[in-house]
C-alpha cells in the first residue's frame, strides 16, 4: 500500500497542477475582457469625439463659404516660384504693347519682406521705363492689371532728357492655397 | 515509479497481478486466458478455464500422452497459442505421499500461510523441512489434524521446466487431492457425521480418506491406475474404508459405478456426492481456489508479484482523470473565450485606428480651413495695403494743370506698412507753386488719405512739396 503512496500524490499534485493552469488561464481571460471592455469604451469615446469634430468642420466649412470664395477669385493672381521668373519678361512685353522703353531692371527675392509683423517672402523688381507721360501710366496700369497683387512700393517720375519713371514693385509669392483645404 | 503512476492514472493498479497467490485465481483471471494443465505420471490434460461468477467452468479437455522429450511442452505452447494463454494453472496428480499429522500449525490469513510456507516453512509443518521436498495440507477445521501431501521438488522442477518451454507462466500450482479435500472441508463439513468415508475416484485414481468431527484418517490411494484394474482397485479400497452405517461422500468422475458397488455390499451406507454433475470435480476444487484460511503453492521457486492498490485507492484515479477533465473542459471554454476576446479587441483596435485615421483627417481638413480663413486675411490685408497706383497718378496729375514745370515726382511707400511719402519738385512761381500744392493736398484728402507730416520746401528753380501720409484702409 505504502509503495502507492507517491504515485497517489503525484496524480494529485498534476491534477492540482491542471487546476492551477486553468485557474491561471481564466484569469489571463478575464484581464483580456477586461481590455476589452476598456478598449470599446475608448472606441466609444472616440466615435463621440469623431462627432464633435467632424459637427465643428461642418459648421468651419460653412463658414469658410465667404473666404473661400474670396481666394477663388483671387487665385488665378497668386505667383508661384516658376511665376516669378516671367516677371520681367512680362513687365517688357507690356513696355513693347505701350511703347515705352524698359531699362535699368532688377530683380531679387526678398524672404524677410515684413508685412504688418509677418514675414512675407515677396519677389522684389525695379524697373526703368522711359515714354510719353501717358504711355508711362498706361504702363504701370497695365503692370497693375496684369498682377493685380502688385504692391508699387515707389514710382519716382524724373524730366531729365525725357521722360522716365523707376517703378519699385513687390510680387507676394506667398499666397498659396492651403493643400488641406483644397475642396 | 513512473509507471506504477501511470498505470494508477489508467486503474491497471488495481489489476492483480496473475502470479499473486495472496489473490484468489478468478479475481486474478475474470478477464484473463487462462488454460489448467492437470499432469499425471505419463500424461497430460488441458483445458480452456474461464470463470463466471467466480466459478470456474471448462472447455473440452485435450489429452496427450508423454512420448518424445519436449514433446509434451510443445503440445502445451501450440494449445495456449491457440486460446491467446499465457499464463497456465497446474493440477498435479500424481508424485505424492500423503500422511496424518498433527504438528501443521497454520497462520491467521491466506497470505500468512503463503508467506509462512515459502520462507519458513517450519512453522508451518512443525518440524524441520527436507530440502528435497515441498509440502501440501488438508486440515481439519476445528482440530489440531491435517492430512500431509509431500512432493518430490524434482517433480515439480521437472514440470516447472516444461511450462516454461511452453513459454507459459505457471499462476497457481496446486495438486488436485488436496484441493478437494479442503473443498469439502470448506463447502461441506456439516456432511461429515461421526465417522464419513470420503472417496474420489476418477479414471486414473481412487483416493480414500476417514474425516471425523475431531480427526482424520489415515489416506488410502491409488494413482495412475490403469482403466482395466480401475474397478478392482476401487473395490479393494472400499473394502478398507465401508463399515457398516458409515456415512459416504463420493465423487465419482469415472465410468465404475460406485454407488452400485457400494450398495451391493449391504453395508447400508448413506451416500452423499457434493459435486455431482461438475465435471473434473478435482481441476473444479484446483481452480474454485476457495480456502480463505490456508493456501499452498507447489511452485519450485519464488515468483515475485507486483503489488496492487486497493480498491480503496480508486478514489484516486478518479479525482484525477475528474479534475483533468475538469481543467480540460475549463481550458476549451477559455480558449474560446479567449480566441472570442482577442478577435473582438482586434476589431476593436481596428476601428479604433479607423476612428483615428479618420479624425487625423478631420483634424487636417480643420487646419486647412484654418488656414484659407488665414489666408484670406491676410490676402485682405495685403490688397488694403497694396492698392493700383494708377489712378492716384491721374489725380495727382490733374491736380497738377497749369504753367508749372513737374521736376521731379515720387511716391514712396513704406514697406509693409499703410504710409506712403509723396514728394513733388516743380518750377513755378511760390504762388503757382503753392496753388498746384493746395489742388495736391485737397486730392488727397479727397481720396481718404492722412496727413502725418507735410512740408514745402524752396529748391533751385523751384518748389518742392514733400508729404508724409496714410493711406486709407478699407
Amino acid at each position: 500500500m505504502r509503495s502507492f503512496f507517491i504515485p497517489c500524490l503525484t496524480l494529485i499534485g498534476l491534477a492540482l497542477l491542471g487546476v492551477f493552469i486553468a485557474l491561471a488561464t481564466f484569469q489571463k481571460v478575464a484581464q483580456l475582457q477586461l481590455d476589452v471592455s476598456a478598449t470599446k469604451q475608448e472606441v466609444d469615446e472616440d466615435k463621440i469625439q469623431k462627432a464633435i469634430i467632424a459637427s465643428t468642420l461642418s459648421r468651419l466649412s460653412a463658414e469658410s463659404r465667404p473666404a473661400d470664395d474670396f481666394i477663388k477669385e483671387w487665385q488665378r493672381s497668386f505667383l508661384t516660384e516658376d511665376d516669378t521668373q516671367r516677371i520681367l519678361p512680362t513687365l517688357d512685353s507690356l513696355a513693347v504693347t505701350n511703347v515705352v522703353s524698359s531699362s535699368d531692371k532688377q530683380n531679387k527675392a526678398d524672404p524677410g519682406y515684413t508685412f504688418r509683423n509677418k514675414i512675407i517672402p515677396v519677389e522684389s523688381v525695379k524697373i526703368s521705363v522711359s515714354g510719353d507721360y501717358y504711355r508711362l501710366l498706361n504702363w504701370l496700369g497695365a503692370v497693375e492689371q496684369q498682377f493685380p497683387l502688385v504692391r508699387v512700393e515707389a514710382v519716382n517720375f524724373t524730366n531729365q532728357n525725357g521722360l522716365k519713371m523707376t517703378s519699385t514693385f513687390s510680387f507676394p509669392t506667398c499666397f498659396k492655397l492651403p493643400s488641406a483645404a483644397t475642396p | 515509479m513512473i509507471r506504477e503512476t501511470i498505470a494508477l492514472a489508467f486503474a491497471r493498479s488495481f489489476t492483480p497481478d496473475p502470479v499473486d497467490r495472496k489473490v484468489r485465481l478468478s479475481d486474478r483471471f475474470s478477464k484473463r486466458p487462462l488454460i489448467a494443465v492437470t499432469v499425471h505420471e505419463n500424461a497430460l490434460e488441458v483445458s480452456r478455464v474461464t470463470f463466471a461468477g467466480g466459478k470456474p467452468t471448462f472447455s473440452e479437455t485435450e489429452l496427450f500422452n508423454f512420448g518424445e522429450i519436449d514433446s509434451e511442452a510443445a503440445f502445451i505452447r501450440t494449445y495456449a497459442a491457440k486460446h491467446d494463454a499465457t499464463e497456465v494453472a497446474i493440477n498435479l496428480q500424481y508424485g505424492f505421499t500423503a500422511m496424518v499429522s498433527n504438528r501443521v500449525k497454520l497462520a491467521g490469513s491466506r497470505a500468512e500461510n503463503l508467506d509462512q510456507m515459502l520462507y519458513n516453512p517450519e512453522k508451518t509443518i512443525g518440524e524441520p523441512e527436507q530440502m528435497r521436498l515441498k509440502h501440501a495440507f488438508a486440515t481439519h477445521p476445528t482440530h489440531n489434524f491435517a492430512l500431509r501431501f509431500d512432493f518430490q521438488r524434482a517433480d515439480l522442477d521437472r514440470i516447472a521446466t516444461v511450462m516454461a518451454k511452453a513459454n507459459l507462466t505457471v499462476v497457481h500450482f496446486h495438486c488436485g487431492m488436496v484441493d478437494l479435500i479442503n473443498f469439502i472441508i470448506a463447502r461441506h463439513w456439516k456432511d461429515v457425521s461421526s465417522e464419513t468415508a470420503f472417496i474420489f475416484v476418477d479414471t486414473r485414481a481412487v483416493f480414500t480418506c476417514l474425516l471425523e468431527p475431531r480427526a482424520l484418517g489415515q489416506p488410502g490411494f491409488s494413482m495412475d491406475t490403469a482403466a482395466q484394474d480401475l474397478r478392482e482397485d476401487v473395490g479393494s479400497r472400499l473394502t478398507e474404508i465401508l463399515r457398516p452405517g458409515r456415512r459416504v461422500i463420493l465423487i465419482n468422475d469415472s465410468p465404475v459405478d460406485v454407488a452400485a458397488m457400494i450398495a451391493e455390499r449391504e453395508t447400508k451406507n448413506e451416500i452423499i456426492t457434493p459435486l455431482e454433475g461438475i465435471a473434473f470435480p478435482e481441476l473444479h476444487a484446483v481452480c474454485a481456489d476457495i480456502p480463505d484460511h490456508y493456501a499452498y503453492d507447489l511452485h519450485p521457486s519464488e515468483q515475485r508479484a507486483k503489488p496492487f492498490a486497493p480498491r480503496s485507492y480508486i478514489i484516486v484515479p478518479a479525482l484525477f482523470w475528474t479534475l483533468i477533465a475538469a481543467s480540460g473542459f475549463c481550458g476549451v471554454v477559455n480558449s474560446y473565450r479567449r480566441l472570442r476576446a482577442e478577435s473582438q479587441l482586434n476589431e476593436l483596435t481596428r476601428q479604433k485606428n479607423a476612428i483615428a485615421l479618420d479624425m487625423m483627417s478631420l483634424a487636417q481638413q480643420t487646419t486647412g480651413f484654418k488656414a484659407k480663413e488665414g489666408l484670406a486675411h491676410d490676402l485682405r490685408d495685403w490688397l488694403a495695403l497694396a492698392p493700383p497706383t494708377q489712378a492716384f497718378w491721374v489725380k495727382i496729375n490733374e491736380a497738377l494743370r497749369g504753367d508749372l514745370q513737374v521736376q521731379n515726382m515720387s511716391i514712396d511707400r513704406t514697406p509693409g506698412q499703410p504710409q506712403m511719402r509723396l514728394v513733388i519738385t516743380v518750377n513755378a512761381s511760390e504762388k503757382e507753386a503753392n496753388n498746384a500744392f493746395n489742388q495736391v493736398s485737397a486730392v488727397l484728402g479727397q481720396e481718404g488719405y492722412k496727413t502725418i507730416d507735410f512740408k514745402t520746401y524752396t529748391v533751385p528753380n523751384g518748389y518742392q512739396y514733400d508729404h508724409l501720409l496714410n493711406v486709407p484702409v478699407n
